[in-house]
């Protein structure tokens, strides 16, 4: 039989069928609808949004979209998909809204905002794009589950604060969501919040210096027009009468009468005083049927709202501050979301205060109510005496038994209550992972107390007062070893978050303090006591992961002679704590004699796809020990993907990120900036945030980042030495030179922070200071005490020896460089050899030394053992090749062959001090082959622009007899080559972002700085040259604003 | 493949492949309905595992997918047929997420009768009732999908359907909308009934298979399935 056939006979008679037809056509009522399929709805929407998902069901609809929850068949996870309604499809202004939401849910990169993964376009061509499959519930179920407003108060104070923060941040980046809501807010299984449906989001052109421009978010509506809401238009109003109703009972005023130009920031802020005035009170602001709803939103007829908040009971610091968010007048209300996220912050970490003191309060009523309890056994074994002589009076007695019985039922009645919510809290807490759990133990520590106190304040009996003394004290020692669980999380981040700044030696110390501090001593526990104490937290596997770091320290840390130290004990602790075959593998390649094909087998593998964070984190780790940044940059990426409110992940693309080839400066500021939005007490995210802002030229920003992680960290060397930096960029000399005055007197200056008061007193013309701190600096970084492994200080001995031998003292350089190379040979890793190496070359050519210059530069080449270092190896055989023709070159006898010989040829020119004729091979170079040169050497055009500008101020061993006109010839060149190098850089076959990265660097090469500042050009080329140059840069700038971004 | 037209044992074998995410999908539409059904009454009064129905209907899936899973090893010839055999992965499934939180029992706050939890006969009962729907709303959806291809008095005959079952319109109200003569209405009515009625007998027949004779059979229990009464087809 087919499906085609006619059936033989009816299935039932008409009563049946119409009771089939009933069900096939009835509607689905709310309650069916709870645990109604998604698919059973009409199918409007596809199965199939793209090849990459496939749709599971329906998550919820909305007036514009419908949210589906599918399967991303490539990374094998489920998303949320929202999708354009079909109705709306032809709609451009509805299309385009939808757009914008999927752009600034893009945009917006915080713990507390849903994550937007990717964009696209149906089949039918309807726009989705996806995000983040929220666990959880949203506050509006959370808040209707309370049986009380007063319940778990607590509890959604914290919440609301997590919200406050989120919203901060977007507006922090110029964006107002205009639709907050408990709906709206998404309360994680962990007790994360997410701030969920930007889908009326708004960029506004105010804000702070992150605002984005509006291109940054797809050209998101900003005209007044675009900002009425769809749930007001009167067209849709009543068939979205419900959203409207939940949207009016949290929106101000300006907003329900649609004065869209008033509507800014503190419309947010009055939707958290509406929000806030739920969690008190137990509704919103506005209740009632939505005509009255709508009226009184209007207007802002607020009086039962105030009066449910003056009688709720709360904290009186948190009725005020929703009575401050509710102010009918925008002007009254405060300035954004991080003014109430500071004042709810503030609040509760008052009421932490209180908390603490009430403890102290609650101790010595302890230990008061035990004297009185000696005292009251006294006077009941008298009682008992007498009324052992009273025995005869049976039934006095008796009477007397009961009513004891009763009174001592009734006062046990709260202290069970107090104890069983107690328990309770500390079951929710054990259930819960850490550090979610903190405060539930420290609400089980502070109900034990209650039932403590309830005890003590009447006459339960002995058994029960002695039992909440014992869960009293058990509970409060429970919340305070997980207090300093914490504390010790905390301090491990603040000591990674310092592991690329403080030397090793320091690193070491801040670790074994740390270590001590908690509980595990080193040099006094053995390795079993050790394993034990730390297995006994929960947070072991994070103290663990401590603990490796410390190897990592340790491995790179010779002891006072310079040998390797042992650092197996550390491991075998590791193990011993966490036993994960994954982890103790990447932790024994550390025993490997070739660490880097061992941890590079590792993450090639199949396993590797599949680690959880802990894991990925050990692994990223590794890679960055071998050098492999790139890829550890990609893993964390991956992993962040799937664990975006980790600080530590956060905060490692943050780092990493500006150590790659190029920086990618934009990616450190995003993500160090959700790594600060974690952890606003850790300095290190902010000092990423600077350097990101000096790299882009946004130099009072950086400032700003600088001076805040150092209000946190005044000691933090190198933040101090950027800010100075920065100041002195920025062109705020004075405040540049208080902050170098800061570095010198620093103990721990950092290398770089050397460098640049080398800098400061060249500029101020004192060469002997300058000297004396290039040879104290060298002395200390090549003493043994610092490490010299890693590009920053490897680079940092280069610049140093070389700034020494510039000031004369070749050969001072040149004996420490090789003192160094001697002492280090054998630990420091290829990359830091090369780098020695190559500095001890150019010093050699520098001294004249050729020959040996030449050995030294193959013995480098002979170091370039990975891709990485091919350029090295070819830019070290070209400066050989150049040294050993020099001399000829310079007499006319020789001539290079090749673009690559005249690359090779003109810089090692330039690099001794022959400018003139580094400018004319840079000129027959590129006269003769442009693109042979260009593509010999992608920066050989910068670097031809630099021997340009030393021509033309006059700088070089031969450029005395050079006239006036040569001299404004060469920086006419130069501004013709940089203009060239900008053309090239906008080519369609130029990498996305090239242009962008030169227009960056030509803004902060220090090369240049004299043709940026008009007095110094003009002083040097001339007023129609410096105007000139002018122009050029007011160019640069102007590009800048519309480059692609990398 | 072609969702619409393929037997329940189709679709399970199709979607058993490693390989058959689109067979997968269909699958998962298909079937969703009773499971969430299911998993829904039988997490009556438990808060915590109320939250959770969505994330079980997902394992049920997840369950059947995987390789080596339950649909790999599903056997036509069992008793009860297919939906036997969906409720048994269902109902393993429940008892380990119910395993997995044992303590749920202590937060339930049961709030009246319809927060009491169900036992197994009833729970088998919720589970058939939404396949009954589920196989009555897809008989609807066959219908509408046919009338789309056919003329308009097709569609006509379906939203005739829809106003009197989804709206409680009365014949003679819908006549007077349409502005047609109301015995002429009651007439497409007659016919949209038998047109239903087809389509209804090929979702039983590609659903459960068999003769003429049981396809009718499984038609008629499915009025008592729906009550909450029989056994499922």
């Amino acid at each position: 039989m087919t499906a085609s056939d006619p059936p033989p006979t009816k299935p039932g008679d008409d009563a049946e069928l119409d009771r089939l037809l009933a069900a096939a056509f009835a509607r689905p009522s709310p309650s069916a609808e709870a645990v109604a399929p998604a698919p059973d709805r009409p199918l409007d929407e596809p199965t199939d949004v793209s090849d990459r998902y496939v749709v599971l069901g329906e998550l919820g609809r909305g007036g514009v979209g419908v949210v589906l929850r599918g399967r991303d068949r490539e990374l094998e996870r489920d998303v949320a998909i929202k999708v354009l309604r079909p109705e709306h499809a032809a709609h451009e202004a509805l299309s385009a809204r939808f757009v914008a939401e999927a752009r600034i849910g893009g945009h917006l990169e915080h713990p507390g905002t849903v994550p937007v993964y990717e964009m696209g376009r149906t089949k039918d061509a309807r726009p989705y794009f996806t995000m983040k499959l929220v666990q959880g519930r949203t506050l509006a179920s959370l808040l209707a589950a309370r049986a009380d407003p007063a319940d778990e108060r607590a509890r959604f104070v914290a919440i609301f604060e997590q919200v406050c923060h989120a919203v901060a941040y977007a507006h922090s980046r110029g964006v107002i969501h205009r639709d907050l809501k408990p709906a709206n807010v998404m309360v994680g299984a962990f007790g994360e919040v997410q701030v969920a449906d930007w889908g009326l989001a708004k960029v506004v052109g105010v804000g702070t210096e992150e605002a984005p421009p509006a291109a940054a978010v797809g050209g998101a509506p900003r005209s007044a027009g675009d900002t009425a809401t769809p749930r007001l238009s009167s067209s849709q109003f009543h068939s979205q009468a419900g959203s409207v109703l939940g949207t009016l009972a949290y929106m101000p005023p300006e907003q329900a009468r649609g004065e869209v130009e008033r509507v800014d920031a503190r419309a947010d802020v009055f939707s958290l005083g509406a929000l806030l005035c739920e969690i008190l009170t137990g509704a919103p602001p506005y209740v009632g049927d939505i005509t009255t709803v709508f009226e009184h939103a209007r207007v802002g007829r607020l009086d039962d709202a105030l009066a449910r908040l003056d009688r709720c009971g709360a904290d009186a610091e948190l009725v005020a501050l929703a009575r401050a968010c509710l102010a009918a007048d925008p002007a009254a209300r405060p300035r954004d979301a991080r003014d109430v996220a500071t004042s709810v912050s503030a609040h509760r970490a008052a009421l932490g205060e209180r908390a603490r003191a009430a403890e102290i309060a609650a101790a010595a009523a302890t230990a008061k109510a035990g004297e009185e309890r000696r005292a009251r056994r006294l006077t009941t074994a008298l009682a008992l005496t007498i009324v052992a002589a009273l025995l005869i009076f049976g039934a006095a007695w008796l009477k007397s038994e009961r009513d004891q019985r009763l009174r001592q039922e009734t006062a046990a009645r709260p202290v069970r209550d107090a104890l069983a919510r107690a328990r309770t809290l500390a079951q929710d807490a054990a259930a819960m992972a850490a550090p979610a759990n903190l405060e539930r133990w420290h609400d089980a520590a502070a109900a034990a107390r209650q039932a403590s106190d309830a005890a003590h304040s009447g006459d339960p009996g002995e058994a029960i007062t002695q039992e909440a003394d014992a869960e009293a004290a058990r509970l409060t020692a429970a919340a305070a070893e997980r207090d300093r669980d914490q504390a010790m999380a905390i301090e491990i981040g603040r000591i990674f978050g310092s592991w690329n700044t403080a030397p090793w030696p320091v690193v070491d110390a801040h670790f074994e303090r740390a270590y001590r501090d908690w509980g595990v001593d080193f040099s006094t526990m053995d390795d079993a006591a050790i394993v034990a104490r730390i297995r006994a937290s929960e947070r072991a596997i994070e103290i663990a992961q401590g603990i490796f770091g410390w190897i990592r320290t340790r491995a790179a840390l010779p002891d006072a002679h310079g040998e390797p130290r042992d650092f197996r004990r550390f491991l075998a602790v590791c193990d011993g704590v966490d036993p994960d075959p994954w982890r103790t593998k990447i932790r024994m390649s550390l025993l490997d004699r070739d660490m880097r094909r061992s941890i590079l087998a590792i993450a090639d593998g199949p396993a590797a796809r599949d680690f959880d964070l802990t894991t990925t984190l050990f692994l990223g780790f590794m890679l960055v020990q071998v050098e492999e940044y790139g890829r550890a940059l990609d893993l964390f990426r991956a992993m962040w993907l799937k664990a975006p409110a980790d600080y530590v992940l956060s905060i490692e693309i943050g780092e990493w990120s500006t150590s790659v080839d190029p920086p990618r400066w934009s990616d450190a500021l995003a993500y160090a900036t959700a790594a600060a939005s974690i952890e606003p007490e850790i300095p290190a995210p902010f000092v990423v945030m600077g350097r990101a802002h000096d790299a882009l030229c946004d130099w009072p920003a950086a400032a700003a980042k600088f001076r805040h992680a150092l209000e946190m960290a005044p000691e933090h060397g190198l933040a101090r030495t950027w800010l100075a930096l920065a100041l002195f960029r920025g062109g705020d000399d004075e405040g540049a030179a208080q902050e170098f005055a800061r570095v010198a007197a620093m103990a721990d200056r950092p290398p770089a922070g050397e460098l640049a008061l080398v800098d400061d007193a060249l500029r101020r013309g004192d060469a002997a200071a300058a000297h004396a701190r290039l040879v104290a600096a060298l002395d200390h970084l090549g003493s043994g005490e610092v490490n010299l492994d890693g590009e920053e200080r490897s680079r940092d001995w280069g610049d140093l020896a070389l700034r020494l031998a510039e000031s004369g003292d070749a050969a001072g350089a040149l004996e420490r460089t090789e003192a160094v190379i001697r002492r280090f040979n054998l630990l420091s890793r290829p990359w830091t050899q090369y780098r020695l190496q190559v500095t001890r070359a150019e010093l050699l050519l520098g001294s004249g030394r050729l020959d040996e210059a030449v050995a030294a530069f193959d013995r480098a080449a002979a170091l370039a053992a990975d891709e990485r270092l091919v350029r090295g190896r070819a830019e070290a055989a070209g400066l050989a090749g150049a040294a050993r023709h020099f001399e000829a070159l310079s007499s006319g006898e020789w001539e290079p062959a090749s673009a690559a010989e005249f690359v090779a040829s003109a810089r090692y020119a330039q690099q001794q001090q022959s400018s003139a004729l580094a400018f004319d091979l840079w000129r027959r170079a590129f006269e003769g082959d442009l693109q042979g040169a260009r593509a010999a050497d992608p920066s050989a055009r910068v670097d031809a622009v630099h021997a340009a500008l030393s021509v033309a101020a006059g700088e070089g061993a031969d450029v005395q007899g050079l006239t006036e006109g040569a001299r404004r010839h060469a920086s006419a060149t130069a501004r013709v080559w940089l203009a060239d190098e900008m053309r090239a850089r906008t080519q369609p076959e130029a990498p996305r972002g090239a242009l962008r990265t030169a227009l960056e660097r030509w803004l902060r090469d220090p090369a240049l700085f004299v043709t940026r500042d008009r007095t110094r050009a003009s002083a040097a080329f001339g007023a129609d040259e410096a105007r000139a140059w002018a122009a050029t840069f007011a160019e640069i700038r102007e590009r800048l604003k519309t480059a692609p971004a990398r | 493949m072609d969702g619409a037209n393929s037997t329940c044992w189709t679709v399970i074998r199709a979607a058993a492949r490693a390989d058959a995410a689109p067979e997968r999908a269909e699958f998962v539409r298909r079937y969703a309905a009773p499971i969430r059904a299911y998993l829904g009454a039988r997490w009556r009064g438990r808060p915590r595992l109320r939250e959770e129905v969505d994330d079980a209907t997902q394992e049920v899936f997840v369950e059947c997918f995987r390789q080596g899973g339950a649909l790999a090893k599903a056997d036509e010839e069992r008793a009860g047929g297919f939906r036997a055999f969906l409720y048994g992965v269902a109902r393993h499934v429940a008892l380990r997420a119910e395993g997995a939180r044992p303590r749920d029992a202590q937060f339930s706050t049961p709030g009246g009768l319809d927060d009491l939890p169900a036992d197994e006969p009833t729970l088998s009962r919720a589970f058939d009732r939404a396949w009954a729907q589920a196989l009555v709303r897809a008989a609807a959806h066959r219908m509408a999908e046919e009338a789309a291809r056919g003329d308009a008095g097709a569609r006509r005959r379906v939203e005739l359907l829809r106003r009197r079952f989804s709206d409680g319109a009365p014949i003679r109200d819908v006549a007077r909308e349409w502005g047609v003569d109301a015995a002429r209405v009651h007439h497409e009515y007659a016919r949209a009934r038998d047109e239903f009625r087809a389509a209804l007998f090929a979702v039983v027949a590609l659903e459960c298979g068999g003769t003429a004779g049981e396809v009718a059979r499984q038609c008629a229990q499915l009025v008592q399935l729906l009550d909450g009464g029989g056994r499922a087809p």
